[in-house]
């Protein structure tokens, strides 16, 4: 049931790349946040480069075919957080400044770790289905009670 | 954003003899979002529709529609000229063919848009020359569809228009909405199509017996409501479960699973202080959410 678009990026240069934005609507997390977290995350790993435009919010919204208000709230957070600059009629452009560059290496650190424990549990004797759903609940957990402070 | 209310009512109430369709419903739709409104079959929608459109009289309370009272006649006029309603039984002359009622339906609107038209005739692939009474259910709803999405209404109300219509044709329809909604068209739409209805809406409305049980925004039932499943050393009390937030418990044995529209942490919290040896949280579909809605009632 999730939404797919295939979105052409035209950047600096002359190539187009495509890229893809999945939503899922009954995945507990409010759809635009979703988007938002996967520019976000296109940004970081550097599938979207400093100054390369994103659909407006129409095409993208009719492209996944999800309320226009949905595609506007992540643009306008986005906006909020710097990642993105919209300009009026013409649309959304990326700002890629260099903190955000340095988050991909955080991820990789943090990924490093995941795997050391990972790795611990299952000597500890648990099963992956056993570790994946502890993972989601504490993840789950930890987001709410956060979110409520 | 605007908080504006499109459609606005209050205490609207309609009494068939002692049945009541409708009761006592407070309603409030946005502008320019896309509101889905929902309830099983005789959960009193349509009558609401009607009341809304002036079609059927109130029997108490009031309301209003583009700040336009409903039941005052003067108004309705001016009202509907902005309003555009794809009802459920989709009524057209049957003796025109599907080019003469675009023609007919356009003369009245000055500002027809023939771009919207030619889009839908083909993406619908709509036959011009057949007569609408020769036409299957799901190409007259696509034909019901295209003379209210190329009026550009302010406010579009939409009575289960998914009905008859291929994966395809769904499609198609919700993207149209989504467009319409882009251009700055108010949504308001009944259906049974709860996947679609998850992915397109903004707000929820859910009506049951006639009474307004829940309206709210669609993000805000992905964030807070969790379905919650425990398992305890020991048979476990629904008492020591009494959170505010919790909507439901079923127990049996040793586990317990809960249904909550808000504190999902505190309710682990307590789970941990009571030795749950397995605590499970997961998000809920609307699907799930519109079933434990109107069980309860």
């Amino acid at each position: 049931m999730a939404a797919v678009a295939t979105v052409h990026l035209y950047p600096n240069s002359d190539t187009v790349r495509a890229m893809l934005f999945k939503l899922a609507p009954t995945s507990g997390q409010p759809l635009y946040l979703q988007l938002m977290q996967q520019i976000r995350h296109a940004a970081e790993t550097g599938a979207l480069r400093n100054g390369d435009q994103l659909p407006g919010i129409r095409t993208l919204a009719e492209e996944l075919i999800v309320s226009p208000n949905t595609v506007a709230k992540a643009y306008s957070e986005l906006e909020h957080e710097g990642l993105l600059e919209l300009r009026q009629g013409t649309g959304a452009f990326v700002c890629v400044k260099q903190r955000t560059r340095s988050l991909a290496d955080e991820v990789t650190v943090a990924r490093r770790r995941m795997r050391d424990l990972i790795e611990q549990l299952r000597e500890d004797g648990l099963l992956d289905a056993e570790i994946r759903r502890a993972f989601e609940a504490e993840l789950l957990y930890s987001a709410e009670a956060v979110r409520k402070r | 954003m605007t908080n504006e209310a499109v459609i606005f009512t209050q205490a609207l109430t309609k009494r068939y003899g002692a049945v009541h369709a409708v009761r006592e419903l407070n309603l409030a739709v946005r502008r320019n979002r896309v509101t889905a409104f929902l309830g099983k079959n005789g959960a009193g929608k349509s009558t609401t529709i009607k009341m809304l459109l002036g079609m059927v009289r109130p029997t108490a309370g009031e309301g209003t529609m583009l700040g336009k009272q409903i039941t005052d006649t003067h108004q309705n006029v001016d009202m509907r000229r902005r309003v555009a309603y794809v009802a459920e039984d989709k009524p057209l002359y049957g003796y025109m063919t599907i080019e003469q009622t675009i023609r007919f339906a356009s003369s009245f609107y000055p500002d027809w848009r023939t771009d919207i038209e030619r889009k839908l005739l083909s993406d619908y692939e709509l036959p011009l020359r057949r007569k609408v009474r020769e036409l299957s259910k799901g190409m007259r709803t696509k034909l019901a569809l295209l003379l209210a999405f190329a009026r550009q209404p302010e406010l579009l109300i939409l009575d289960e228009p998914s009905e008859g219509l291929d994966p395809v044709g769904i499609e198609h329809l919700l993207q149209t909405l989504v467009a319409q909604s882009a251009d700055g068209v108010s949504v308001f739409f009944s259906s049974h199509q709860i996947a679609e209805v998850e992915r397109v809406a903004d707000d929820v409305c859910i009506l049951e017996k006639g009474s307004l049980m829940m309206d709210t925004p669609l993000d805000d039932l992905r964030q807070f409501y969790r379905r919650i499943d425990l398992v305890f050393p020991f048979p476990p009390l629904e008492r020591e479960f009494q959170i505010s937030g919790v909507e439901s418990i079923r127990t049996s044995g040793l586990q317990m699973s809960l249904f909550t529209s808000a504190n999902a942490d505190a309710v682990v919290e307590r789970a941990h202080d009571l030795h749950a040896v397995s605590v499970e949280v997961a998000p809920v579909s609307l699907r799930e959410i519109f079933l434990e809605t109107v069980k309860e009632a």
